[in-house]
Formats: C-alpha cells, sequence, structure tokens
C-alpha cells in the first residue's frame, strides 16, 4: 500500500509538471521586432520615415587600445560557395571579395572607382581603355598586367553565366594595347558598362595559376587573386581560412587571418557571435536581431540592401491575364499590415514604391491602390467574378512565408478571393517559377548593381520572362522605357525614368509591393573598421580588434 | 564462420542494389529542377540552364540515368557533386569521420552509462532507482534534441564560456554534441537493459547462486549480466546504426558537417549523386554494424556461434 501510495503521489507530480509546461508554452510570445504579434500602431503608417544608412560603420574611438593577439577575424555565413572560381556563378561571395579585384570597384557611396586600373577613359560611346597600376602582383608570385585583364575577359566569357551577364561586351574587340593598357568596347551604348567591370566574373585571375591547377574546378579550390587576403584551405561544408597577402600592392590587411564559418542555422550563428566563437554574422535573423543589437558584447549594423519583397502576379495566367482582377487583389492587400507584423520597421522599410528608399529612382505616391476591400469586389464582379475566385499561391514553406500567407489569405478572403496555397521547398519554387507554372507567390528580389534603372529592367523587361520578370509582363510601352534606361549615360536621367518605369508597372498592377529588407549584419563590440553598405560588401583588410 | 561471414557480405549486394533503385527513384520523381537551384537567383536563360542540364547528365530517360549511375559505381565513381563539381567520395570523407566522432562518442556513454543504470534499475525494482531509469527514459525519448542543444549553448558557451558552440574542434567541441545526441539512446539502452536483467534474474540459476553463497555483485556480473545483454547489444547496434544515418538535428543545431546535413542539403538542392552517395554510405555501414552485432552475439553466448556455419 505504501509504495502504491508513492507511485500515486510521483504520478501526480509529474502530471502536474506537464501542465506547467503546456501552460508556460501557452504563454506570450517575445515583443522581438522579427515576428511580433501586436497590432499595427497608427503611427506606423507613414512609410519611409526609416531609411537606414546607405552605409553602415563601426567607427574607432578615442583611447581604444588595439587588440594585437587577436589575429583572426571568423565571419559565419548562411551558405557555402559552389566555387572560389569568380568566373563560376555563386550565391554568396564574401570570401571572393577578400581573395580578388577587379579593373574597378564601388565605392560605399555606390560611386565607381578605379582600383586594379589607375584610370580609365570612354573614348566613345561604345570605346573604353583601362590604365592598369604597375605594382600589383598576384598571390602566386607573378606580375599582374594586361595579358592576366585580356586572358580574364575571355575566359568568362566561356562560362554560359558569365557570358549572359556580359552579353553587351564584344569579345572580339578585347585587346592588351600595351603592358599596362587593356581595351574593349561595347556592341551598343550601354549606361551599366562599369557596373559589369564590378561583377565577379571579371574580377582578374592569373592564366599560368589556372593552368598550374589543371582544371576549372580545381582552380576554383585553390583560388589566386591580387586581393590583400589569399587562400590558406577550405574544409567542405565547414569553413574557408585565408591569410594576409604581405605582397598586396596597397595597405596590407590589419589582422592576420580570416576564416569563413559555413552555418546554417540562424540561432546558431547568433549564439556562435555571442559566445565569441566568432566575430561577424553576416546574416542575423529578424527575431535574433534586438538580441544580438542590445547584447552584452555584439551590437548589429543595418543598411539598406534594396531587397525587394513583393508579389508578383503572373499575367500568363487566366484570371490574372484580366487587369481588373490584378487591381482587385491590389485592393484587397493591405501590405502595410503584413510589413508591421511579420517584419516591423527594424528589419524592413515599408513603401510602395518598388524602389528602395534611400536611392535615387524611389517615387512614393505612385500607388493608385489603397486597402479597400468592397472596391475589389467591385472589381471583380465587373471582371465577370460576384462571387469570388480561387487563386493559388505558391509558397516557399518557411516561418515567415507562414505568417505573410496566413494575413494574405484573411485579407483577401474579405474581398471574396480564396487563395489555396501551396506550399513548395526552395528547389520547387524555383522550378515552377522558371516554367512560370504558378499564379501569385511571394518573392524577395535583391538586384547588383544597386541601379532604380536596372532594377526595373531587369523584373520587368519581358526579354527576361522565365528568369527575373516574375510577373511574366510583356508591354511595349514598359519595354520602350526600359531599353531608353539602359542605354542613358546619366544617373539622375535613368532615375527619372525608372520613376516613369514604376509608374507604367503600377498601372499594369503587376506586382504587390510589400516591403524593402535591410542587411543586419552581427558584430563583435570589439572590432573596428568594419564598413559595408548596399553597393559593397565589407573589405575585411580595413578590420582590427580594441581591446575590450 | 568464414562462410557465414562472406555470406553476409554477399547478400549486401542486392541490399544495396535495392537501396541505390529505390533512392535514385524517389529522386528522379521528387519535383524541382537541380539546374534551377544551382543557378537561382542568378538571371539564367533558358539556354544556360539546358547546357548545364546536359553538362550534368540530366537529360536521358530513368533507366539511362539509373544505367550510368550503376556503370559508375562498378568503377568506384559516386559520381560529382552538381555544385562544386567535387567528387562525392571526396564529400563523404569529411562529412562520414565527424558523423563517426559523434555517434561513436554517444553511443560509449550511453552504453557505459544506460547499462550500468539498467542494472542498478533491475537489482532496485520498485525502488528510487527504478523511479528513476523510468523517468530518465521518458525524459530521453520525449525531450526535443534541438531544444536540449540550444539549452546547452544557452549555459556552457555563452554563460559559462566552457565550450565552444559550434564546430567539432578538439575534445571540448564534442562533449554537448555527443551528449545531446547521446540521451535518446541512452534511454533506449537503459530501458532494455533493465527489463532484460529483470527476466534473468528471477532464473533458477541465479536463485542457485545465490543459494551457495556467491556475492551478489559477482552474481549480477558473473552470471546474470552475460545472458542479459543479446537484447542490450542489439538495441546498441540499432541504436549507433540510427547515428550513423546521421543526427541531422544535432548537426543542424551545432553547425557540424555531418552526414545527416550533407544528405538534407543535398534533398534540398535536388543534389542528386550526394544524396545517392551518401544514403549508400550509410546503408552499407548499417550492414557492416549489422554483421558486426551478430558476430558479437556469438563471443556473448557461445550457443549461437555454433551456428554460424
Amino acid at each position: 500500500m505504501k509504495s502504491t501510495h508513492k507511485r500515486r503521489l510521483i504520478s501526480l507530480a509529474l502530471a502536474v509538471l506537464m501542465l506547467v509546461g503546456v501552460l508556460s508554452g501557452c504563454g506570450s510570445t517575445s515583443t522581438s521586432t522579427g515576428a511580433s504579434s501586436a497590432a499595427p500602431s497608427e503611427e506606423s503608417s507613414s512609410a519611409s520615415n526609416n531609411a537606414p544608412a546607405q552605409a553602415a560603420s563601426v567607427p574607432a574611438q578615442e583611447g581604444e587600445v588595439v587588440d594585437t593577439q587577436k589575429d583572426t577575424i571568423t565571419m559565419t555565413v548562411d551558405r557555402e560557395p559552389a566555387s572560389l572560381d569568380p568566373a563560376v556563378y555563386v550565391s554568396t561571395y564574401n570570401a571572393h571579395d577578400q581573395i580578388y579585384e577587379g579593373l574597378v570597384t564601388y565605392d560605399l557611396d555606390g560611386n565607381i572607382v578605379p582600383l586594379l586600373a589607375e584610370s580609365y577613359e570612354q573614348v566613345d560611346d561604345i570605346t573604353w581603355v583601362f590604365k592598369l597600376r604597375k605594382d600589383v602582383y598576384f598571390h602566386n608570385g607573378e606580375h599582374m598586367t594586361s595579358a592576366d585583364v585580356l586572358y580574364t575577359f575571355t575566359r568568362a566569357m566561356k562560362f554560359p553565366q558569365a557570358a549572359n551577364m556580359l552579353s553587351n561586351l564584344d569579345p572580339d574587340s578585347f585587346e592588351a594595347t600595351d603592358e599596362y593598357t587593356f581595351t574593349f568596347k561595347t556592341k551598343q551604348p550601354y549606361a551599366f558598362t562599369l557596373n559589369n567591370l564590378c561583377e565577379l566574373y571579371l574580377m582578374i585571375v592569373n592564366e599560368k595559376a589556372i593552368q598550374n591547377a589543371g582544371s576549372d574546378e580545381a582552380f576554383g579550390r585553390n583560388p589566386v587573386g591580387t586581393g590583400p587576403y589569399k587562400f590558406v584551405s577550405w574544409v567542405a561544408a565547414d569553413s574557408i581560412t585565408l591569410e594576409r597577402f604581405d605582397d598586396y600592392w596597397g595597405e596590407p590587411a590589419k589582422v592576420k587571418n580570416v576564416v569563413f564559418k559555413y552555418i546554417i542555422e540562424p540561432t546558431t550563428r547568433t549564439i556562435d557571435l555571442e559566445s565569441g566563437g566568432s566575430d561577424i554574422d553576416w546574416v542575423v535573423a529578424n527575431e535574433d536581431y534586438e538580441r544580438v543589437a542590445n547584447g552584452e558584447n555584439t551590437t548589429v549594423l543595418k543598411y539598406s540592401i534594396a531587397a525587394t519583397r513583393y508579389f508578383p502576379l503572373n499575367v500568363t495566367k487566366e484570371p490574372l491575364n484580366d487587369i481588373r482582377v490584378r487591381q482587385a487583389l491590389q485592393y484587397a492587400t493591405d501590405a502595410e499590415t503584413i510589413w508591421q507584423v511579420v517584419f516591423g520597421p527594424e528589419v524592413a522599410d515599408y513603401s510602395t514604391s518598388f524602389i528602395a528608399p534611400g536611392i535615387g529612382g524611389h517615387a512614393e505616391g505612385l500607388s493608385q491602390y489603397e486597402y479597400n476591400p468592397e472596391k475589389a469586389k467591385e472589381l471583380l464582379a465587373e471582371a465577370g467574378y460576384p462571387n469570388g475566385l480561387d487563386i493559388e499561391f505558391l509558397q516557399l514553406s518557411n516561418a515567415v512565408e507562414d505568417m505573410i500567407v496566413t494575413l494574405l489569405k484573411e485579407q483577401w478572403a474579405a474581398a471574396g478571393v480564396n487563395l489555396i496555397i501551396s506550399p513548395i521547398d526552395s528547389a520547387g519554387i524555383n522550378s515552377r517559377l522558371n516554367e512560370g507554372s504558378f499564379f501569385v507567390s511571394s518573392l524577395q528580389q535583391k538586384t547588383q548593381p544597386i541601379d532604380a534603372g536596372f532594377i526595373m529592367w531587369k523584373l520587368f523587361h519581358s526579354s527576361n520572362r522565365g528568369s527575373t520578370n516574375r510577373s511574366y509582363v510583356a508591354d511595349p510601352e514598359l519595354d520602350a522605357i526600359l531599353d531608353e534606361i539602359c542605354i542613358t549615360m546619366d544617373r539622375e536621367k535613368r532615375d527619372e525614368l525608372a520613376i516613369q518605369a514604376q509608374a507604367r508597372v503600377n498601372d499594369l498592377a503587376v506586382v504587390i509591393n510589400l516591403c524593402h529588407l535591410h542587411a543586419l549584419n552581427g558584430l563583435n563590440k570589439n572590432l573596428r573598421g568594419y564598413e559595408a553598405s548596399g553597393y559593397r560588401r565589407p573589405l575585411l583588410k580595413n578590420c582590427y580588434f580594441v581591446v575590450g | 564462420m568464414f562462410k557465414y561471414i562472406l555470406r553476409r557480405i554477399l547478400l549486401m549486394i542486392p541490399v544495396m542494389l535495392f537501396v541505390i533503385v529505390i533512392v535514385f527513384t524517389l529522386m528522379y520523381f521528387t519535383p524541382g529542377d537541380p539546374v534551377d537551384t544551382i543557378l537561382a537567383g542568378s538571371d539564367a536563360t533558358a539556354q544556360t540552364r539546358e547546357a548545364l542540364r546536359e553538362e550534368l547528365g540530366l537529360n536521358g530517360t530513368y533507366l539511362e540515368r539509373l544505367g550510368r549511375y550503376i556503370g559508375g559505381l562498378l568503377h568506384g565513381d559516386l559520381g560529382l557533386d552538381y555544385n562544386s563539381r567535387m567528387p562525392v567520395i571526396d564529400i563523404i570523407k569529411v562529412a562520414f569521420p565527424s558523423t563517426l566522432k559523434i555517434a561513436g562518442a554517444a553511443i560509449a556513454f550511453a552504453t557505459i552509462l544506460g547499462i550500468a543504470i539498467g542494472i542498478w534499475a533491475a537489482v532496485n525494482q520498485y525502488t528510487f532507482a527504478d523511479t528513476f531509469a523510468t523517468i530518465l527514459a521518458l525524459l530521453g525519448n520525449s525531450m526535443p534534441v534541438f531544444w536540449l542543444a540550444l539549452l546547452l549553448m544557452l549555459q556552457f558557451s555563452i554563460r559559462l564560456r566552457w565550450l565552444p558552440a559550434t564546430g567539432l574542434d578538439g575534445w571540448k567541441g564534442l562533449i554537448m554534441p555527443a551528449f545531446c545526441t547521446s540521451v535518446s539512446s541512452l534511454a533506449a539502452i537503459a530501458r532494455m537493459t533493465r527489463s532484460s536483467m529483470l527476466e534473468v534474474i528471477r532464473s533458477d540459476y541465479i536463485t542457485t547462486a545465490r543459494a551457495k553463497g556467491v556475492r551478489e555483485a559477482n552474481v549480477i556480473t558473473e552470471h546474470a549480466l552475460g545472458n542479459a545483454m543479446i537484447p542490450v547489444v542489439t538495441t546498441i547496434g540499432i541504436q549507433f546504426g540510427n547515428l550513423l544515418g546521421g543526427a541531422v538535428l544535432t548537426e543542424t543545431v551545432f553547425a557540424i558537417p555531418g552526414m545527416g546535413t550533407m544528405i538534407v542539403s543535398a534533398i534540398k538542392a535536388r543534389n542528386i549523386p550526394v544524396v545517392q552517395g551518401g544514403v549508400l554510405v550509410c546503408a552499407l555501414s548499417l550492414c557492416v554494424l549489422n554483421l558486426v552485432i551478430d558476430l558479437l552475439y556469438g563471443f556473448i553466448d557461445p550457443r549461437i556461434k555454433s551456428q554460424y556455419k
């Protein structure tokens, strides 16, 4: 009897414990800015009063002592590059940025400045002449000349992806005019020629290094560039290690070693930063923003990268081929509420302009579509859907998209539109988007260069259907504006044309704008010299540590 | 015994073939084009995509592609990673040792502690020891691994700064991942040891040993434990086999480049050669492990050894 009584007591204790656990799990969620469940406040209705700085940096402060003991900067990234060969397309290039350099580069404000070229000149509409620096060496000790530039340009055109991006360059015109002069022509006047030269594909490589490697794949695992850091080792799926290049032509890197660690899980990257395992977290998750920003040893650098979140409406699919249906969906969407609930002002800017705030070409007030479900119903009735309609939504399966789609479903239901959600993973969604076999989706587009005209051309020109033109729009009037952008050299004129393009896109109602995400880089509080902007990723050669 | 081992090795061939066909078929019919994943965000044209598809050998019928893969396997070629064009075998050479380290450490810890707790619970049935073992088993089976991992990281990496949060550098890097991975195995081994021991210590020969005045410790260790170990060894083998397949959650949370994360990442990217190679290696490891366990039975119980002809 005694043991029975004891067993009952233990069972009761365990049951109470379970109940406590269940009840604590049902408690209020944290008020992280990333995914708050709070209702939107009226004060946040103003759209563009929170555009963060284009450039962000961690400045040095007076009286600080440089930490000479710490000789490694560790950066965690969310994905591993497929190759360190600059001619191969990759989706992450932090390591490349430290190893390679091009003829020109962006400064933090987006101006294009000479780098391996001492100077350049546009001789006529299509001809460019570059005078090279004479003091540049590759990591294998070879001296850089125009032969290397010619080799780089010619080689890049053999890679289909690079050739596609550089299609306006005329390969037959590439010429090493003398030992330190390189000349080329474009096929026609092209406003983004210099931007092309800032692309990874045209980072200068050494022919001998590639021949010694034996193959492009081998070179991609043992890269040789001219940058302030040289390659040391690569442990697959784990890390890439670089070391200071002592014969660098410019000011040598301040810290000897750089390690890029590959960590998929955002929470793990945050913990690694907080525990001192790393010094830079390249992508802080929205829900970790406040924790890292207010951490004892950590801080967050936030800046605009013109990463636009939007809903493309596929105009090739019925009923979205009817402009009244598309306009109805515009009226049915309260994008500001979705932004406020899912992202919040700390991690994204709300804007009705397709171009992010702070960038030339950003234009408020173009949208004609204030949230109005009744107006949406009227338009649907006019279009022949008085009882509403069903629309499939192709949704990438993750927590953020779940929240967006849940809110959107509710909003559209008020207008009589039944959203049928089709969840899919990242591999599946790309195929469906490329094939055009979807109706509506939720996408993020980050474009390089950050130029309003280029962004509009990329996302809305008819020639880009099946790649970046996700609404599959083919409008001659819009194409004409976008073609004009490509041959307009003056940046301000291009921005004006970009505004015209946005107005036309608005009239066509082919996308629903949501917001523009910020970059959030988590940093060790003792790190100095870290500079980044939407135009230029950080160069770690300028970074160093101070004693905490 | 040699004939038995040879027969078992030969039997592995149809098993491997079956695994190859199943995995290939599943990946073949899963929606999503690897080329679209590789070129995502790159503005690739349809021609570029088609050229890459041709280069990766993605054109061709189901049988053609399966035949090419098996043909390569017969030459020891597991194919190339679609992204990096690295040989799959080289990627596995990095991933498998990491998984082996974690699995080995986890199973060693779980075995030693699990058997000890199981014996303790069995000889002290209906006491605190027994209750403790039961609660431990419940917790071990119910506790989410990722939750435990994050809790440990919070305490030991951030607050105390005793252990690194990520990676497998040195013995310190192994402690938290191995512990997290061992918890459910520990629970299973403890439970199996307890129930197996309870069955054995009620046997007549144990009663006889006690009646003859044998010390209790010797009764347990020399007389009871040997007979109780067969199902325990089976459990250890099953648990080890599961761990060798890659503790995905542990590897993901601790950012360890093991088999689990390799295979899951490859599935998400439709990186078919890596998936096939990874699953093949896991299946082969399981087959070898099962053979080792079966042979171990022969050493634990000589009566079983005589059946291996």
